[in-house]
């Protein structure tokens, strides 16, 4: 009997009992130092998984026990694509892997995890942070407005959020904002709101006649046509064309 | 995004935003305070290392045709979109004349003024710019016993130096050479006579001092950063036309010492071959390519420990009048009759970069000079437009 086939009993944090082959359950730093200094029989407590998460955190324990070994062939280049699945999973889902990760200290499992939700916010404003990791705001509205002010030229790089202002109409007026693909884009000329319009439906459109609303509807109709490009993750350039049709 | 169920605890938080890039970490100044004050040294460090598998970013130094006044190009990352340029920097800071760049070292370069003693040190990922205080050198009254009278100061220059960290101190440190030029100025026809101190800046003390100079000074300029693990090195060298040898001055930034490594004869040696110095994939290494120009081919010559080993060689390209340095995978950056030029390692073919230097001002002295993206602090200012005015290309695209 091999110590490559000796089990390893884990119970979780909701009463589920896994059997495990050594070699996967050892991947855990943890669950190794608690093998090796402590009964070889006896069930191993991991208090704070739950079953499902265990779950997926075995499976990607053996794939990468095994791809290592040898036992599974498989390229790197596909074992990055699976692990880029694994991860494909809902926030929730997403925050408890790292806790889990974290505290059974498998340390590749946890930089990729965190490196998924780094890719998430890259692009986030700090609402959008505050939200995602659930943080209260402590700065009074001044404070924050200096902070910002302070960085702004990391804001700006951001592009418009999703507003423009056009000074004018005239013809042949070609203006430029860059927003990522959630916003609505709202352009305003001289006071009066010219166009809304959801970005995601201007995905994967070339360009796109849009009408001006008229204030009065006896004034002509003003063809804009929207190129766009994509410039980067979840970024889009807008070029706005207007052109005066009598 | 949703709201989790949870508060992911602090220290998890901190280990998700080292892997984030260095252009998104400013904006998060505003999440809340704690994370203004999350970037201690640990978490910069972490964060350097995390992300030293990301792209170099490239600063073309030249200086403007029409109105004399250097500034840098920030060329892009896409070697598909031939490294355009994606914005202009310029530096109000250094008026007139261009300044020699030296580093980078943990994303941050140095920037000297030759002819007044000017210098900063700035991080052009975070923007933060620190002006160096005045040079220490004391400039006392130079008696010539020859000339049996006192000579007047004639000329300073600061042509040569270093950027660098002493990791035992964890320091930045500037080393920069200093050329004094007395001259008795009664005569027609003065004899100069030269002194050569040497001053070494501590970013922790933020205050120059003087250090007994060595028996060589650097020659000429590196390619690039001249920098490498804890060392600077110069190319200098000894002896008459005949018996001319190059050498490689070093200065360990730890130890605050000197010393002299030869460059063995077949490297390549003056007059027949140029050896410029540069560093390349963490080694001191050479650039060698005959002086001739009838058959331009580059050899990339690596040291360690003393032994110099030849990593590969480039044939013959024509027009080209000398190397920039190297960008990703062995792509050499090459400066020809007109413009800025790469040869690609992988097509090995050279391919026109639209860089358009051709109405550059001292077109012989642009350099190339990379950096990767860091959060080390400086202690300096935010850059103002009194000192530095970026302008982004009409091509450029706006980036998180």
């Amino acid at each position: 009997m091999g110590s490559t086939s000796t089990k390893i009993k884990l119970r979780t944090s909701d009463q589920k009992v896994f059997e495990v082959e050594k070699a996967v359950a050892v991947q855990s730093q943890t669950i190794k130092y608690i093998y090796e200094n402590g009964c070889p029989d006896s069930v191993i407590h991991v208090h704070s998984v739950s079953g499902d998460i265990l779950s997926k955190i075995l499976d990607y324990c053996k794939k990468h026990v095994n791809s290592a070994a040898g036992k599974e062939d498989i390229s790197p280049e596909e074992l990055y694509e699976w692990d880029a699945n694994f991860v494909k999973v809902d926030q929730n889902t997403l925050f408890d892997l790292i806790l889990a990760a974290n505290c059974l200290k498998i340390e590749s499992l946890l930089d990729l995890t965190c490196q998924t939700v780094a890719n998430m916010i890259k692009g986030k404003r700090p609402e959008e942070i505050r939200t995602t990791f659930n943080i209260k705001n402590d700065y009074t509205i001044e404070a924050e407005e200096a902070v910002r002010r302070e960085n702004k030229w990391a804001f700006d790089m951001l592009g418009g959020v999703g507003t423009m202002v056009i000074e004018e109409l005239a013809d042949d007026t070609m203006s430029k904002c860059v927003t990522n693909t959630k916003s609505r884009v709202c352009v305003i000329a001289a006071n009066q709101i010219v166009m809304m319009r959801s970005i995601s439906k201007l995905a994967n459109k070339k360009s796109i006649d849009v009408y001006k609303q008229p204030q009065n509807p006896t004034t002509p109709r003003i063809k804009e046509s929207v190129k766009q490009r994509n410039v980067g993750t979840g970024f889009i350039e807008l070029f706005f064309h207007f052109k005066c049709k009598m | 995004m949703q709201r989790p169920r949870f508060e992911l605890p602090e220290a998890l938080v901190m280990e998700i935003l080292s892997k984030l890039p260095v252009k998104s970490l400013p904006r998060f100044n505003c999440v809340c305070k704690y994370w203004c004050s999350f970037q201690t040294p640990h978490f910069i460090s972490n964060n350097y290392h995390n992300n030293l598998e990301n792209d170099i970013l490239n600063l073309l130094s030249r200086c403007d045709g029409n109105t004399f006044q250097p500034y840098f190009s920030q060329l892009s990352t896409e070697k598909d979109q031939n490294y355009i340029v994606k914005q202009n920097i310029h530096l109000p800071f250094f008026k007139d004349d261009i300044p020699s760049v030296y580093g980078a070292c943990h994303g941050l370069l140095c920037l000297l003024d030759s002819s007044t003693d000017k210098a900063a040190i700035w991080n052009p990922s975070t923007r933060e710019f620190k002006i160096l205080p005045p040079s220490s050198i004391q400039r006392p009254p130079y008696f010539s016993p020859f000339e049996e009278t006192y000579l007047t100061l004639d000329n300073v220059s600061f042509d040569n130096a270093a950027f660098g960290f002493d990791s035992k101190n964890d320091d930045y440190k500037v080393i920069r050479f200093v050329d004094l030029t007395f001259v008795n100025s009664e005569e027609e026809h003065p004899h100069p006579h030269f002194m050569d101190p040497v001053e070494l800046y501590s970013l922790r003390s933020n205050s120059w001092k003087e250090i007994p100079s060595p028996d060589f000074t650097p020659t000429c300029t590196t390619l690039g950063n001249n920098y490498v693990d804890g060392i600077c090195y110069w190319k200098t060298e000894t002896g008459a036309y005949l018996d001319f040898r190059g050498l490689i001055l070093s200065f360990d930034m730890g130890n605050e010492k000197f010393s002299i490594l030869p460059i063995p004869e077949f490297v390549g040696s003056f007059p027949e071959y140029y050896v410029d110095l540069l560093v390349f994939n963490g080694s001191l290494g050479a650039i060698v390519y005959p002086s001739q120009r009838i058959d331009t081919s580059f050899d990339l010559w690596v040291t360690s420990e003393g032994v110099w080993t030849k990593q590969f060689n480039i044939k013959s390209i024509s027009r080209v009048v000398y190397p920039l340095g190297f960008g990703k995978n062995g792509d050499l950056f090459l400066r020809d009759t007109n413009d800025e030029v790469l040869f690609d390692a992988s097509t090995l073919e050279i391919k026109k970069l639209e860089i358009n230097t051709y109405l550059d001002h001292f077109w012989f002295a642009i350099s190339l000079h990379a950096y990767l993206e860091s959060l080390v602090r400086i202690n300096g200012i935010q850059e103002v437009e009194k000192y530095v005015i970026r302008q982004p290309t009409r091509n450029a695209s706006n980036e998180y």
